[in-house]
């Protein structure tokens, strides 16, 4: 064999393998939502069917108009995108201000403050779901969403400030000297300098506080008083109970829970991975 | 936010590591707050939340613990009576318990090892491969990536059920004899793999390693690209093989992102709980209990028992705790190097 | 309607058998109920105008289906007329009974009157979520309900309960199969077998000819299998429970039991599916009989679009190993006063209307079950339909009444995981029984 042959074959070899990489990551996806769209004789089958020939609308329509548990999936939607948001919202904000207090100032304390950070980020969030669960309870949180996004702030805002604060470190601070030097104010210099640089750090913090909000399930499960404050993920868990398992509905249900984290995943491919390695990796 | 300042600097006497640069002092500005005080403002939101919802409630988590504690001490109707080592012992003297524990630790084990491995293979690959395929794969691997833990576990669920899923199609495609070598059996019509805690962890670890690779590989992708290429060339003239390559100058290299990966797919993989949720449809399957199902099903399943779930969360977390430091001290090393 | 918490019995069902089967020679022996039933509304529409303007919150459990929700309307608009109050009506799906009144009894969102489960009764009782109605009880209408009705609400001389409707299990099988394969109804264990057989030799090896329940109300089946052997799940000696699951005569059930899986009349891939899960295979022409309740029907119509319905389903008694009908677990829906309420007159107005002998008959009749009012169940003897759930809540039995049973029932599941781990082979019969007994002594006794 030639070596350009075997150049050749090795390109092959490697885009083959590239290829099979692919479908095993996206295969079961498809499968999700292609089971979304077929007719129920396609599903409850021992037949492989690859393509939904028996194509229906029937369990979207019937997941977005009938709903679960007495009440419509757009209000699971809209508690799962209200608490989400929310916790963005808070969670960055709070973590922004520490990140740029622990990346742009010493202190005393500092050190330590860094110690409990990583610390408290690898808390078992199913250990503090009891004692939250006494708190929420307590203060009468228990059916509003505001308690559920208090404790996904909670969770989100180690990370959150971990990760921030290498994007805030990132910004040289000359750019900010100049500034200062121009007579612009602490307020100017943050808001027209730092903010904007530190920008694409705060969408991959969102993003990664977005996720974690929108996917928790044991939060919402049993923080949540009854339906109405229940988010997707639990919602979902409905269609297995109520009348036996209705694959279809799971599917279109799941289907539509995913669909929002895969926009936000493919529109911030790039700040997605650079913001959770330098995050999570680089420390 | 009218206070924040991002250049003040140096408040000054604190030795802690860091950035080694030092700019002067400048003198403050009129009107702000003093310059030693900007950081601390700056952390008081931070520090709220984290002193009010994580470390307080860890407190009361071990108080918890030591109380016998029900809906009517939630309510507040009731004061919580205290029993002393009660529940840790009825949780320790429970054969759920240790089944639990060992579900939990042989899970992480192989579902880290299988991430990791799978993870740096793609990465690797995906390292080699052309801008464009590497760019498909990527995005490729963001679906898996991107989808959330309650529907990954709907959809291993699915492609491993009993009657319509695709697995069991796909086993019985294999030629009987093969399978019956591999497998001991031939049909696998109606296999039920959700029904047995041990069929249960081998989809559960299917379903984890998919969902997981993902992150290792793109970790892993941007490591490599932060290795110079002139390390490579220099190994192939001195005519070093692909896998002594890997050996010698990869992995040495990316030996702090993976001690940093391991660590975190650890933690994570120790307390998987939506997807074994959804596999085992809540928390029935007693035998394939791991820590965190356990405790959450002591503690909310009635009647409810907050103080025993509360022993197992204790003990749960003193487990992620001794992985934490050492965590701890891998990020600090890495962070006095740099 | 549904499944699972309909479950319960007491330890005095035996005596309340046995005076149900008495009534059932067909005499009215209530003839003072609709005097009573007159005097009593009379009494409700004198309290009327009090009540104007007020808003009572009543959570109903299930789906709602349309006689259910017609029943409900019907029944709140009677309400009105009597007190002048309107009724806020929710439906809890099953799947959510327990959180929901879990966060309720935390504090918030509680309604004032809910429907409830009788084995659940002890269970809230003792989380002081209900508010006792011992005077509801016990005069008007209500007098005529058979005191043995109340050993479940009973608690500490208070009654925490009214009996609304009483649940009773009975083999669902397909007529139309049966037919069509020539198959006799099923007169004794035997032929239940051979007639499961048959059905999956000429039907399909994938249908259960009857159904292995192993999931979330497994011990409806069970129960019913090792009664009928004569057996009992625990007895209360003083004030501790003794666990009796390592008799003989349990193990004789239990081993029946195990063996719809062991003998193949039930696939092994479907060891934790609950009556639910039956039911929708069941409609997908997946399983031949299975032990349900009328409550079944309505769901099984609409999974099947429509092709499963009328006379190709019907019910025969499940025929105990021993010869006769096997025992059904002794069942029922109450309506109760919850703890939390600021209304308890105005609710206990609602009670008193809702399990008056009108409403509550028709609660039973149009819901798929059985009458709380002994003359009422007595007709029902001779009905084909509702024959064999009479007869057998007639020989009705009772898991053991303490508020830790749903504990051992479902939250530890342990019989069901006892049948799994001998199913699998992982352990035998009697080392498992003696390990679920141990555990369900603890629990119990805890």
């Amino acid at each position: 064999m030639t070596p350009l042959a075997r150049k050749r074959l090795g390109k092959i070899l490697l885009n083959g393998a590239g290829v099979l990489v692919f479908l095993y990551a996206t295969f079961p996806v498809y499968w999700m939502v292609s089971t979304g769209f077929k007719a129920n004789d396609q599903i409850f089958t021992t037949d492989f069917i690859l393509f939904p020939t028996h194509f229906t609308f029937d369990h979207f329509a019937r997941v977005l108009t009938e709903g679960v548990a007495n009440n419509s999936i757009w209000l699971y939607m809209r508690n799962s995108a209200i608490v989400a948001l929310g916790t963005v919202l808070i969670g960055s904000t709070f973590a922004l201000l520490s990140a740029t207090a622990i990346a742009r100032f010493r202190f005393k304390g500092r050190a330590p403050f860094l110690i409990v950070l990583l610390i408290v980020q690898m808390l078992p969030s199913e250990g503090l779901l009891i004692p939250l669960y006494m708190m929420v309870k307590r203060v009468g949180l228990g059916d509003q969403l505001l308690g559920l996004i208090v404790t996904q702030v909670a969770l989100t805002l180690p990370f959150g400030i971990w990760m921030l604060r290498t994007f805030v470190a990132a910004v040289p601070k000359t750019l900010e000297e100049a500034a200062w030097i121009d007579g612009a104010s602490r307020f100017t210099t943050f808001w027209k300098v730092l903010f904007p640089l530190v920008a694409p750090g705060l969408v991959a913090t969102s993003i990664f506080s977005f996720i974690t909000a929108w996917n928790d399930l044991v939060f919402a499960l049993y923080l949540m008083s009854g339906s109405e404050g229940y988010t997707m993920p639990v919602a979902l868990q409905f269609f297995f109970g109520q009348k036996g398992v209705d694959w279809g509905a799971i599917m279109a249900g799941s289907t539509l829970m995913t669909i929002p984290v895969v926009i936000f995943f493919l529109l911030v491919q790039r700040r997605m991975v650079s913001g959770l390695v330098a995050g999570a990796v680089k420390g | 936010m009218a206070n924040t300042s991002t250049i003040a600097r140096d408040g000054g006497q604190s030795p802690a590591p860091g950035r080694r640069r030092k700019s002067p002092d400048r003198p403050n500005r009129a009107g702000g707050l003093p310059t030693w005080a900007v950081p601390y403002v700056l952390l008081v939101p931070g520090l709220l939340v984290i002193a009010g919802l994580l470390l307080y409630p860890m407190v009361q988590l071990t108080v918890m613990a030591f109380q016998k504690v029900g809906l009517a001490q939630v309510r507040g109707t009731r004061p919580a009576e205290w029993v002393g080592w009660d529940n840790f012992q009825r949780v320790l003297d429970n054969e759920i318990f240790w089944s639990a524990l060992r579900n939990t630790i042989i899970f992480a084990a192989v579902t880290v090892t299988l991430t990791l491995v799978v993870g740096t293979a793609v990465g690797v690959l995906l390292h080699k491969l052309s801008k464009k395929m590497s760019l498909f794969v990527v995005i490729g691997c963001m679906f898996a990536w991107a989808v959330p833990p309650v529907a990954q576990g709907v959809i291993w669920r699915w492609l491993f059920d009993a009657d319509a899923g695709a697995i069991n199609w796909v086993l019985n495609l294999l030629p009987d004899g093969l399978s019956s070598l591999l497998f001991g059996r031939a049909d696998w019509t109606g296999e039920p793999w959700l029904n047995d805690a041990f069929t249960l962890y081998v989809v559960l670890i299917f379903c984890l390693v998919w969902a997981g690779f993902p992150f290792i590989a793109v970790s892993v992708l941007a490591g490599l690209k932060g290795i110079p290429a002139e390390l490579y060339e220099a190994a192939k003239v001195d005519g070093s093989g692909a896998w002594r390559t890997f050996g010698k100058i990869t992995l040495p290299l990316l030996r702090p992102v993976f001690a940093v990966l391991t660590i975190l797919s650890i933690i994570w993989d120790f307390k998987v709980f939506s997807q074994l949720y959804v596999l085992m449809n809540g928390p029935t399957n007693r035998e394939a209990f791991n820590l965190s199902m356990y405790a959450v099903a002591e503690a909310f399943k009635p009647p409810q028992k907050l103080g025993s779930g509360a022993a197992i969360s204790v003990i749960l977390t003193i487990i992620l705790l001794i992985i934490t430091v050492v965590y701890v001290r891998q990020i600090v090393k890495q962070e006095e190097m740099s | 309607m549904k499944i699972a918490k309909i479950t319960a019995a007491t330890a005095t069902t035996a005596a309340l058998a046995l005076g149900l089967a008495a009534c059932g020679s067909g005499q009215p022996t209530q003839s003072a109920a609709p005097a009573a039933s007159g005097s009593a509304s009379a009494a409700a529409s004198e309290a009327g105008p009090k009540y104007a303007g007020k808003t009572l919150s009543v959570w109903r459990l299930g789906d709602s289906n349309p006689a259910a929700a017609k029943y409900m309307e019907e029944l709140n608009a009677e309400f009105k007329k009597q007190t002048g109050a309107d009724v806020k009506l929710e439906w809890i799906p099953w799947p959510q009974v327990n959180d929901k009144f879990a966060a309720a009894a935390t504090g918030s969102g509680g309604p004032d009157v809910t429907e409830i489960g009788n084995d659940q009764v002890p269970l809230w009782q003792s989380q002081d979520a209900l508010t006792p109605v011992t005077d509801v009880a016990q005069v008007g209408d209500q007098a005529a309900i058979p005191k043995n009705l109340f050993g479940l609400e009973t608690i500490d001389n208070e009654i925490y309960g009214v009996p609304w409707g009483a649940g009773a299990r009975a083999v669902l099988y397909r007529a139309d199969w049966f037919k069509e394969l020539k198959i006799e109804v099923p007169k004794s264990w035997d032929e239940l077998v051979a007639a499961a057989k048959k059905i999956q030799k000429e039907k399909g090896a994938d249908i259960d000819g009857f159904a292995f329940n192993g999931g979330s109300d497994a011990n409806h089946l069970l129960g019913a299998l090792a009664w009928s052997e004569g057996a009992e799940y625990a007895v209360k000696e003083g004030d501790k429970w003794v666990g009796k699951l390592t008799d003989p005569a349990f193990a004789k059930g239990f081993a029946t039991y195990t063996g719809l899986v062991q003998d193949g009349l039930s696939g092994k891939s479907r060891l934790t599916q609950n009556t639910v899960d039956i039911r929708k295979r069941f409609a997908n022409d997946k399983v031949g009989m299975y032990l349900t309740a009328g409550w079944d029907l309505p769901g099984i119509q609409e999974d099947s679009k429509g092709k499963l319905k009328g006379d190709k389903l019907a019910f025969f008694p499940l025929p105990a190993k021993s010869g006769g009908e096997a025992p059904s677990f002794f069942g029922g829906n109450d309506i109760a006063l919850w703890g939390s309420t600021q209304q308890a007159d105005l609710g206990k107005e609602y009670i008193k209307l809702a399990t008056s002998k009108t409403w509550a008959d028709r609660y039973a009749m149009e819901q798929g079950l059985l009458p709380i009012y002994p003359d009422s169940l007595a007709k029902l003897n001779e009905d084909p339909a509702q024959g064999p759930f009479a007869r057998a809540f007639a020989k009705a039995k009772a898991f053991p009444a303490d508020p830790n049973w749903t504990e051992a029932n479902e939250t530890k599941a342990v019989l069901q995981n006892a049948a799994r781990s001998v199913i699998e082979g992982k352990k035998d019969a009697a080392a498992a029984l003696a390990d679920a007994n141990k555990e369900l002594e603890e629990i119990l006794n805890q």
